[in-house]
């Protein structure tokens, strides 16, 4: 896994990319006549998913994973690249890593950070394909940092969409 | 006993992770969290009380993602992508 991306480069590829992505399904909602609200939303947190997914350049399995759910979406045009994994091997790693987890740890602490981890698992994208602890931390360090650069971002574009709105005098 | 872990799920020459290299990474994720990131850090706090917080805390991430979406939908369905409106908010981003 790559090193972390410094977080301005992160957010403007995210940037790009997202805005991009809301051009082109405006384009293809526009042809289609579907302009409500929650079809807008569900645009919107979709492309943003995305976005957030491209801009680490397939250097992390959680946006492998993100970018491999979403690409069979019909919801976007094929601007993704093909998934990486197939769903007869997805399951077969699931049952590979099941069987090789069983004995590794004993002890009822253990057991409660077995819990926590294994609903860590379902929060991080692909996390159930990590196979050892020590990758789902790492992975979970950086998805979660690539949230927080795509959360900024949304942020300031909706402080500086309101900032339009009330100057064109709509608010 | 076959081997726990398979060629084809272990990337090549990791060598077997120490609890060292888990501890470094769980107190990495306690620096990304606000809950925890406060508190001295001599304080012990456990791995389940980090991977708890963790969780929720990504809880709260995509809930904040939730209500932005439904934000920006309402304020960018009254702007046209080719409008003069658009330029500006990306030049006030850029």
């Amino acid at each position: 896994m790559r090193p972390p991306t410094n977080s301005t480069t992160f957010k403007r590829e995210f940037l790009k990319k997202w805005l991009l992505a809301l051009q082109l399904c405006n384009n293809h909602h526009n042809n289609n006549n579907k302009n409500g609200v929650v079809e807008r939303k569900n645009t919107i947190k979709l492309s943003a998913e995305i976005a957030m997914a491209a801009a680490r350049n397939g250097a992390t399995c959680w946006s492998r994973a993100l970018i491999a759910k979403h690409s069979s979406s019909s919801s976007l045009h094929n601007q993704t690249p093909p998934p990486r994994h197939s769903k007869k091997r997805v399951l077969r790693c699931k049952r590979i890593i099941r069987r090789s987890r069983r004995c590794i740890h004993h002890g009822p602490a253990a057991a409660v950070v077995r819990r926590k981890t294994a609903v860590l698992r379902k929060l991080v994208p692909g996390g159930e394909l990590m196979g050892d602890e020590a990758s789902l931390i790492r992975e979970t360090l950086d998805y979660v940092t690539s949230l927080r650069a795509q959360i900024d971002v949304m942020r300031r574009l909706a402080r500086a969409s309101d900032r339009v709105a009330m100057c064109n005098g709509m608010k | 006993m076959s081997s726990r872990r398979t060629s084809r799920q272990q990337s090549s020459g990791v060598p077997r992770i120490s609890d060292d290299q888990i501890i470094q990474l769980v107190s990495k994720l306690r620096q990304l969290l606000p809950e925890l990131r406060h508190s001295r850090r001599s304080d012990k706090v456990s791995a389940s009380k980090v991977l708890q917080e963790t969780c929720n805390y990504i809880r709260s991430l995509h809930r904040e993602v939730e209500d932005l979406s439904d934000r920006l939908s309402e304020l960018l369905s009254t702007i046209d992508a080719d409008s003069p409106e658009a330029a500006i908010i990306r030049s006030l981003l850029i």
